[in-house]
């Protein structure tokens, strides 16, 4: 349902409330839960990026929350993962241990140390602003999240791991770092991975929430 | 004089430095120090935040100066405020003594904490909240002032009180343990207006690998343009330059740009 009110993801850890804030600041209706019901009923979902992996998903399976997002997945309903969460829609991470993800979008996340390593002078964890060049976006016409994206302007990343999608179509944009292509947007039908900060990368990164709630 | 040509071929595809507005705080002021003592009020500030926002600052650090007196944090409430209208990182710092501090500060709309004396009296607490929070949340937060040995020594409480540590070995042990990120001020730089200590930040990158933000000492573009080409800056904290309104982010973008280095649009 357009327009209806998103349930954020509640982990009871870290900054929640900026994604929240996000929203409201936009005039969209969002709150946050972390009950699986009001998420069903809600029919649409931001997992926020907070915390680190292991922490994230022993929260999400024992709150009932990961079976609800599968279950949302597979009614194809919006789902937007970011940053961490975005990292959580694939199938594991080996961030302090290897640990079960949602498994949404086949793949795994890795280490970024693993493709740049230190002598190439970048680095991890790998905070700053990255524009998504027009021509890194691999099929503008295929991504839902980033029509009306500005492409000029850049976004905030801050992370030590990387996704690895097994289907390179998943990817509809990414960001050059240390000449490893890092993916900055992934899609399956509705289910939206964004490993940056919408809400912290000002009014370029609004335009994502915005298109999002539009789904 | 910086030599465009050579910049652009050792750095290449430099990643962009990231400039951050520094605020120090207490009470309901936003004040401004020479060397971390003598203070002057200099406002509200949620305005100044909100105005550096506009003006396209990459993010905000926010410093509670009294929290020693104290004990604690009091910015939970602004930046519960300011994070209604501000979307870019805000990091605070100042009284962060444990991991509900962390929890609290996150929770009110922090994204990152800068922990200093927090961090000294016990160092297990990166460990514990990088953990818990994840290491991009956490900031060592390093008083730096130079001893006469030539090495510098890490301070506490507003750079008063010194703490015996090496800076250098000291912020290896806090990598080490999990900090995610590292805010250094130069306490013989802060305020003065002659420069980032260089040499210290030049020191550091050679020590530890995560990223570093330079604080203290900004007076002009040429200390930007230094600390970013030699001292190699991840990100600089200005304070005193922007506060006094001596420069703004317009005119330090456009200088950064002739000397061939990218900030944010």
């Amino acid at each position: 349902m357009k327009n209806s009110p998103i349930a954020i993801v509640d982990y009871g850890v870290g900054n929640l409330l900026s994604v929240q804030r996000a929203f409201h600041y936009l005039n969209i209706d969002a709150f946050l839960t972390d009950d699986p019901n009001l998420i069903k009923r809600a029919g649409k979902v931001v997992i926020p990026g907070v915390g680190a992996f292991p922490g994230a998903m022993k929260f999400l399976n024992q709150s009932g929350i990961s079976d609800e997002v599968k279950s949302l997945a597979e009614k194809n309903s919006p789902i937007l993962g970011i940053c961490l969460g975005m990292q959580m829609l694939f199938e594991r991470s080996e961030e302090y241990e290897v640990t079960e993800g949602l498994g949404i979008i086949k793949g795994s996340v890795e280490s970024m140390r693993r493709s740049i390593p230190a002598s190439t002078g970048i680095k991890i964890p790998q905070i700053g602003w990255h524009p998504l060049r027009r021509e890194e976006v691999i099929n503008p016409k295929d991504s839902l999240i980033l029509k009306e994206f500005d492409f000029n302007g850049e976004v905030y990343f801050v992370h030590s791991y990387m996704s690895r999608p097994v289907e390179a179509s998943v990817i509809k944009s990414y960001y050059s770092l240390g000449g490893v292509e890092v993916p900055a947007i992934v899609e399956l039908g509705n289910t939206i991975g964004c490993q940056f900060h919408p809400e912290k990368s000002g009014p370029v990164g609004l335009k994502i929430l915005k298109q999002f709630s539009a789904l | 004089m910086v030599k465009i040509g050579a910049f652009v071929m050792r750095f290449g595809k430099m990643l962009k430095p990231r400039l951050v507005a520094r605020l120090d705080i207490k009470g309901e002021n936003l004040i401004k120090g020479i060397q971390l003592e003598g203070l002057r009020v200099l406002g509200n500030p949620a305005d100044f935040a909100l105005t550096y926002y506009e003006q396209g600052f990459d993010e905000l650090i926010l410093m509670d100066a009294v929290a020693s007196l104290y004990g604690r944090n009091n910015l939970l409430e602004l930046i519960s405020s300011i994070s209604k209208n501000i979307f870019i990182p805000i990091t605070v710092g100042g009284g962060i003594r444990n991991v509900d501090d962390i929890r609290n500060a996150l929770r009110a709309g922090a994204d990152k904490v800068a922990i200093n004396t927090g961090a000294i009296l016990n160092p297990d607490l990166i460990k514990a909240a990088s953990e818990i929070f994840g290491s991009q949340s956490i900031v060592l937060s390093v008083e730096a002032k130079k001893s006469q040995s030539g090495k510098w020594e890490a301070y506490t409480h507003n750079g008063r009180e010194p703490s015996g540590l090496d800076v250098l070995e000291w912020v290896k042990t806090g990598v080490e343990l999990g900090a995610g990120e590292i805010l250094v001020t130069s306490v013989d730089r802060e305020g003065t207006r002659k420069g980032f200590d260089v040499e210290l930040i030049s020191e550091l990158n050679n020590h530890i690998e995560v990223p570093i933000i330079a604080s203290g000492g900004m007076g002009g573009i040429q200390h930007l343009l230094d600390i970013i080409n030699i001292g190699k800056a991840d990100a600089v904290a200005m304070a005193d330059y922007i506060h006094y309104n001596r420069g703004n982010i317009n005119e330090i973008k456009k200088s950064l740009a002739k000397a061939g280095i990218n900030a944010r649009h």
